[in-house]
């Protein structure tokens, strides 16, 4: 009968896409494909009198360091040319101490104090949790620098967010 | 999403309609007593699927009962467990589901012995899932970690499924079968950050659309047929 014959097809087709396609559905767990950690963002800028603007500037060859956790105490060193920084916060405590120091051969250390508040995120069951950061204050020093400013008050794992001016 | 589901629904309709006239223009001038078949039937998949899988398994079983023009009501009912157990993340989920819904058959019977059948359908599902207490580690990528739980859960978990499949007769009574679903998860924001890995009778909670498969052997209790 056609309507067996054509049962019987469906059901063949199936079964051997079942089997090809079973070895596939084991559960293991997937990538994670997303940053989990949050960056803060730093770019520096400078003053033009000529034109009364503020330019990216590039630090000849800049130190960044963190002073209060001990794996980034070394973070950024002799970064040359370079006018963007990515630093770390730390989700074990509310505030973190930076220093700056623009060209490691002569200029005077700057540090900066980021006070912040602690926020956990569920990214994926691929990629687990994360802490995204809400910068509440900056204190810092002026010794090389001019000012500081919080530009995007919110720290995530988004990219091309800039969330903290320095202008020299 | 609504709008994929909208389209899909209405691809289904116009297909409903368009066998509704297949059916008028097919239909056999000879009248039978339909009789009433109830069939129940498990799902034979699942078993490859547990078998394979260390850290979720399922159960389901399948009810269909012949309506009328060529009709089914038909319900699903299953029970599942998921043991998420990551590196940095740990959590046990349990849950039961019930389907509710229609089967049309694609084949006007010919005889009241015919029971064979490819057909399409919809299916309303519901879930009640319990999530125990999870727990998390955090890395600062500098090496630093942070630990924590989060408290347990249950929450209900809604689906709409456009299926379609066959059901074929081995011998008299014993029903082999195959049913392809796609599942449209309609309440995922209820189940809050932590969205769990696993629902049996749907797949992967964080994702709102799922498509799943079934294989099923039952067994068809009859009556009133003459």
């Amino acid at each position: 009968m056609a309507k067996n014959k054509y049962i019987c097809f469906g059901m063949v087709l199936l079964i051997s896409t079942t089997l090809a396609v079973l070895p596939a559905c084991n559960t293991v767990r997937n990538p994670c494909l997303e940053p989990k950690v949050s960056k803060l963002n730093v770019a520096c800028y400078q003053y033009k009198t000529d034109s009364k603007t503020y330019i990216d500037t590039a630090l000849p060859n800049a130190n960044f360091v963190c002073l209060d956790i001990d794996s980034a105490n070394r973070w950024y060193w002799g970064a040359k040319a370079q006018s963007k920084y990515e630093l770390v916060l730390s989700p074990l405590r509310d505030t973190v101490r930076w220093a700056l120091q623009a060209d490691s051969a002569y200029s005077p250390i700057d540090t900066f104090t980021f006070v912040y508040s602690r926020k956990l995120k569920f990214i994926s069951n691929a990629c687990g949790y994360s802490y995204d950061f809400e910068l509440k204050n900056i204190i810092s020093t002026n010794r090389n620098i001019d000012s500081v400013r919080i530009e995007t008050n919110l720290v995530t794992t988004k990219a091309g967010t800039e969330n903290v001016k320095i202008y020299f | 999403m609504s709008k994929y589901i909208f389209s899909l629904l209405l691809a289904c309709c116009s297909f409903w309609s368009q066998a509704q006239e297949m059916d008028d223009d097919t239909v056999v001038a000879k009248k039978f007593n339909s009789g009433h078949q109830l069939r129940i039937g498990y799902d034979l998949s699942k078993l490859f699927l547990n078998s394979m899988s260390s850290n979720k398994s399922s159960q389901e079983i399948a009810l269909d009962y012949y309506w009328k023009s060529e009709m089914y009501l038909a319900a699903e009912l299953g029970v599942g467990n998921s043991n998420i157990n990551y590196p940095d993340l740990q959590y046990k989920t349990t849950n039961s589901f019930i389907r509710l819904g229609i089967d049309k058959s694609l084949f006007p019977r010919k005889a009241a012995q015919d029971w064979g059948m490819g057909f399409f359908g919809l299916r309303y599902a519901v879930s009640a899932v319990q999530r125990q207490t999870a727990s998390y580690t955090t890395d600062d990528g500098l090496g630093g970690q942070t630990f924590g739980t989060i408290p347990s859960a249950n929450f209900s978990a809604h689906w709409l499924e456009l299926v379609g499949g066959m059901k074929m007769e081995l011998v008299k009574g014993i029903f082999a079968g195959w049913t392809v679903r796609a599942k449209f998860l309609l309440n995922q924001k209820s189940f809050g950050d932590l969205k769990p890995a696993y629902i049996a009778g749907y797949g992967v909670g964080e994702k709102a659309t799922s498509f799943d498969y079934n294989f099923y052997l039952s067994y068809a209790l009859r009556w009133g047929n003459k």
